[in-house]
């Protein structure tokens, strides 16, 4: 039976919770094959999500996190690419590509762009196309 | 409500299991991230190493330090300014960071002309090209 929860003093010396996945020993295993590991200040992934128009998220923490953003348009709006599906970077891209809205063909979409409001408690999401967020515990 | 269980899970095997508030251990789904935070049998899972920001003057190379990892590491970057976090690009001209990591530095390369800060984030994950 491998140990796949340690709370207090791994093999190594350190102290804190770990986690392990299905076979592998939480209390030798290197720290990079664990599910988690908590032993020291280090940033973790609050939220991870996205959204198809602009909008506000709730995030009700008390400060400004880190946040990183990423466009997701797919390569099969891209003229020559029709047909194949997967996201194009850099986000926006600079393909023209066929808008299904207007029935013509668009050039590149605008950045998407975000931004802290309240003070932490709303995450404001400009979507210049499908915008996928993940945001951070660590305050800037 | 039990939002916490260390030991034999619902489904049998041992384990930790964390909940979302409003919903009790022995009855979350452990795929639904709207009642689970996190369950032990996730093996899809990637750690943060290191977060923070950059601030990069012109035509220089500004290095953020990495230690502990020892390998070439999986990372983003967005431009940051004026309490703006930007996409890939940044503007029209699909303009973005430009810049680069070994198993030591993340360095952040600074534009032709004009200063800008960047958000950046270290998972502990290694690159398939070191």
């Amino acid at each position: 039976m491998t140990r796949r929860v340690i709370l207090g003093r791994r093999g190594d010396g350190q102290r804190g919770i770990f986690v392990s996945p299905p076979g592998v020993d939480a209390f030798t295993a290197p720290l990079s094959l664990l599910t988690l590991s908590i032993s020291e200040k280090v940033s973790q992934l609050l939220l991870l999500s996205y959204v198809t128009a602009s909008q506000n998220v709730p995030l009700g923490v008390g400060y400004n996190p880190i946040v990183i953003i990423t466009g997701r348009a797919t390569i099969s709006q891209s003229i020559g690419y029709e047909g194949y599906y997967g996201p194009v970077r850099p986000s926006p891209t600079f393909f023209s590509h066929y808008n299904a809205g207007t029935g013509g063909f668009t050039g590149e979409d605008p950045p998407s762009w975000a931004q802290i409001v309240g003070g932490g408690s709303h995450l404001y999401v400009n979507a210049g196309t499908v915008t996928s967020f993940a945001v951070f515990n660590r305050a800037i | 409500m039990s939002r916490l269980r260390l030991g034999r899970l619902a489904n049998g095997v041992y384990g930790l299991h964390i909940t979302m508030p409003g919903y009790h251990t022995s009855t979350a789904d452990p795929n639904n991230s709207e009642q689970t935070s996190f369950y032990s049998e996730w093996t899809d899972m990637v750690q943060v190493h290191q977060a923070g920001v950059v601030s990069v003057a012109a035509t220089v190379a500004q290095a953020v330090p990495i230690t502990g990892l020892g390998y070439r590491a999986f990372y983003e970057i967005r431009k940051y300014g004026g309490g703006v976090f930007w996409d890939d690009s940044f503007d029209t001209n699909i303009v973005g960071v430009n810049s680069d990591i070994d198993a030591t530095e993340l360095r952040a390369h600074g534009l032709a002309s004009g200063s800008y800060s960047a958000v950046y984030v270290i998972y502990r994950q290694p690159l398939a090209f070191q």
